[in-house]
Parts: C-alpha cells; structure tokens; sequence
C-alpha cells in the first residue's frame, strides 16, 4: 500500500510530500475503533446503572475516590510530557530532551497502572471480584479495558523510546504511538467521572 | 409463485412485528424514567459519535490538503522527514 503524497507547492519544501504517512493513518482507524468500543461499555454501564435502585450497591466497597484522582493526574501529566517530547523531537538537536522527557513519560504511565493494580488487589481484598455484583463486573471490564490498553500503549512507547537512544525513531511512527497514548490519557477522565464519582 | 417461495414470503413478512419487540425490550429490565432517558443518552451517543470522529477526520484532511497545497496558511510540514 502507498503513502498518501501530494504535491506540494510551498517554498523550500521538497516537492513531493507524504501528508499523511499509512501508519497515523491506521492509528487513527484503530483508535477510532477502540473509541466506539469504550462507547458502549459506557452505554451498557449507564443503562445498567440506570436500572438499578442502589448504586453502588451496599453491600460493596466504596471506590478510592482521591486516590485515584491524583493517579489520574499522572497520566494526564505523561501525556504532557509526551506531547513536550515531541516538541523537543520535531527541533533541531532536541533528541537528548525528547528521550528524557519521553522516559519521564514511560514511567509516570507506568506508575498509574501499577496504582490501578494495587487498587484492584486491595478491593479483591475486600470482596469485590468480578462476580460479587454487576456494580463490580463493570468496574473491573471499564477500568481493566482501559488497564490493558496502557499497559499496551506503554510498551509500544517503550519501542519508540529504545528507537530514539539508537536515533532510528521515524517522525511518523512516533506520531502514530503518540496518538495511542493520547487516546489513552483522554479516555481516562471520562472513565473515571462516569466510574468512580457517579 | 410455489410454496417454496410463499413459505419464504411469509417468514419475511414476520419481520413486521420485530421493531415491537425491539421497542419492549428497551424498557423490559426496568421501566423507569431514568432507564428510558438513559437509552435515549446512549442512542444519540453511539450514533452521533462515529459521526462526529468522521466529520472531524475529514475536516482535518482537507485543512491538511489545503495547507500543503499552499491555499491556506502555511505551516512547516513535520512528516517530511523519514519518509
């Protein structure tokens, strides 16, 4: 499959121009997909909730509200600090500051989901699995959806990050892995709005 | 016409009293107002949505276009440079 090219009649630029390389492309299909996947869990969950007279129910553990709005800030502080990488990475010299700011965004991804994690194992303690009620079914199939796909999205930064050290990372595969993680970080609020303070 | 295709017109035209099942099934877990309301929310967001990401798609290709076309205002383009 080609690129998408067009002529390109600006000054100084070279003549022929890919405006939109085949892999931002399939990104931006994919994360549309994965858009409208997060829309109907989020149309189950609210049907669901809207059924119910009790929710959360009684009988179960209430979620850690604060807790886990400080570990929301640190993804959307990653996202930052991605989007600052690529920044650093789209000037001249700058790559010494992308790989920095780019592993400084790894690991603050990286500490929200062993957060997510720890919070998952502390409800498990308490009696919250997937079966103990649908409040709790939905929690874990909303919040481990979107676990997954951080866990995937960080390993596929962790790719880009390796790239950048050898100076092999390409402007567009970097865009492609940035707007996974953008999806990621900005599907959360939502996630964590509906979940945690309805 | 044989039976054949009679029988086959017939199951098809069953097909008439779906949208009243369909219509039940909205409210047949639980008849409230907030359910029902709910289902309307959650209509209108998973119809309106793909909409919305496919206007804004094309929106920004043609901007893009237009900018690399040298229409619009230009800015440096940053995909130029592995490709």
């Amino acid at each position: 499959m080609e690129s998408a090219f067009i002529e390109n009649k600006n000054p100084g630029a070279s003549r022929v121009t890919p405006f939109l390389p085949n892999g931002v492309l399939a990104m931006i299909f994919f994360v549309a997909m994965e858009v409208m996947f997060f829309a109907a869990l989020i149309s189950a969950y609210t049907i669901v909730k809207s059924g119910a007279l009790f929710w959360p129910p009684p009988e179960q553990p209430r979620l850690p509200v604060t807790a886990t709005a400080i570990n929301s800030l640190v993804l959307l502080a990653s996202g930052w600090l991605l989007f600052k990488a690529n920044k650093s990475f789209s000037v001249k010299g700058g790559q010494e500051a992308a790989t920095r700011l780019l592993r400084l965004s790894i690991i603050l991804g990286s500490v929200f989901v062993l957060f997510q994690g720890f919070e998952w194992v502390r409800l498990i303690g308490y009696g919250m699995t997937m079966t103990s009620s649908t409040y709790a079914g939905f929690f874990y199939l909303i919040v481990g959806a979107h676990g997954s796909h951080a866990v995937a999205a960080i390993f596929v930064l962790a790719i880009m990050l390796g790239k950048l050290k050898k100076n092999q990372l390409g402007q567009s595969e970097f865009w492609a892995s940035q707007i996974f993680w953008y999806f990621v970080v900005g599907v959360w609020p939502v996630l964590y709005i509906l979940v945690y303070l309805n | 016409m044989n039976i054949r295709q009679k029988l086959t017109l017939a199951l098809l035209s069953t097909a008439v009293w779906l949208p009243h099942s369909a219509l039940a099934c909205s409210v047949c877990f639980s008849a409230r107002e907030e359910t029902r309301v709910a289902f309307y929310l959650t209509t209108a967001l998973l119809t309106g949505l793909p909409l919305l990401m496919l206007g804004s798609f094309v929106f920004w290709y043609r901007k893009r276009i237009r900018q690399f076309e040298g229409d619009g205002p230009f800015s440096e383009p940053t995909l130029d440079q592995d490709l």
